[in-house]
Formats: structure tokens, sequence, C-alpha cells
């Protein structure tokens, strides 16, 4: 029973990840590819964290999974954060104009030492 | 690699570990693609950061099929530097212009 329940995390995680990487190559902008691939290969290796948990249910796995995954939580929208700013600042044009661009007075003062 | 898989405890099913394997497999080759055709530098960084966070699910994968705890310290210690070089790359190209 608990192997079929972490086959199916396995199995999961793993499309999930394929469907990331699918995005990244099919979507039509870079920030929806910056989206689709650090948000959902966050939640892809989750899923595969939680199915090697249940295929090895033990103290070992259940510690160092809590850690990979508290550090996919907390390092990946961080990378995804600095990499939307440097998409905006590079002036990479959207496939679709912006409905509210509130960020032109941060690409305005591009040249100083900015924080 | 019929020797890693002969002489191995693999925790769960090998067609579902050769599965997941492909499939991990055909989303490194839509990054790789995506690095050789990204129009600029930030499609390539958001690309090789998919690509590093896939090769932490192929280590996960990897460990099942070995049945080798020590994949859980290695995909963690990989967890704690991936970022590190998506921030660097992203900072330097954002860098001001001098």
């Amino acid at each position: 029973m608990l192997t079929i329940l972490a086959s199916i995390f396995v199995l999961f995680g793993s499309f999930f990840c394929l469907l990331s990487a699918i995005g990244c190559l099919r979507m039509s902008d870079t920030f929806a590819r910056m989206h689709v691939a650090t948000k959902a290969v966050a939640f892809g290796g989750t899923m595969l964290v939680l199915g090697n948990f249940l295929a090895r249910p033990d103290m070992a796995s259940l510690l160092f999974g809590i850690l990979i995954i508290g550090f996919f939580y907390t390092t990946l929208p961080l990378a995804g954060h600095v990499l939307g700013r440097t998409i905006y600042r590079s002036a990479t044009p959207p496939a679709k104009p912006f409905v509210v661009d509130e960020g032109e007075p941060m690409l305005r003062t591009r040249t100083t030492n900015h924080p | 690699m019929s020797n890693v898989s002969s002489n191995s405890v693999e925790l769960l099913p090998a067609p579902v570990l050769w599965i997941s394997a492909i499939m991990i497999g055909l989303a490194a080759a839509c990054a790789l693609i995506r690095i050789l055709r990204g129009p600029g530098a930030p499609d390539r960084i958001v690309a090789v950061d998919l690509l590093a966070s896939l090769v932490m699910a192929g280590l996960l994968i990897s460990g099942l099929f070995t049945g080798n705890p020590f994949y859980l310290q290695i995909t963690l210690g990989f967890a704690v530097i991936l970022f590190l070089g998506t921030v660097a790359l992203s900072r330097y190209l954002d860098r001001p212009d001098p």
C-alpha cells in the first residue's frame, strides 16, 4: 500500500517536472518561462521528496526530506524574484503589453547603484 | 546500467522508476533546447535554473534506484547551493552600466 502511494507520488512529481520543462520550452514570454520554471519545479520536487519518504519511512528520510522541502520553498522563489527583476530591467519585451507597469521609476534609476 | 539494477535494492517497482527517469530526461532535453534557442541571456539563465532543479530531481530518483540513503544528503547539499548560481548570474546581468 505504501509502495503504491510512493509510486504515485514519484510519478506525479516527475510528470510535473516534465510539464514545467515543456512549459519552459513552449511559453511565449520570458516572464512566463521564468514563472513556470521556478514555481512548478518546486512542487514537482516536493512530490518527489514525499515519494522518497514514503518509499523508505525512517527518521533520516523524514529529517532530510523536511530540510530539502524547506530549502526548496525558501530558495526557489528567491531565485525567481531575482530573475524576474533582471528580466524586467533588461527590457525584454513581454508578449502582450503590461496592464499595470509600476516599475518605470526603477528603470529610470538604473544607472545608480541600486540595492 | 544492468549492473547497477542487478546488485542493488530498488525501493519502488522498476517500471515506475524507469518511467520517472525517462520523464526527467525528456524535461532536461527541453531545458537544453531552451538553452540553445533562448533569444537572450535571461532565457538562458531561466533554463539553466530549471536544469539545476531537474538535476536535483534526478538525484532523488537515483536514490530510489539504488536504495542508498546517502543520495538524500547529496540532494540537500545541492538544494542549499542551487540558487546561488542563479542569483549570481542574475546580478551579473543586472549590474549598473559603467
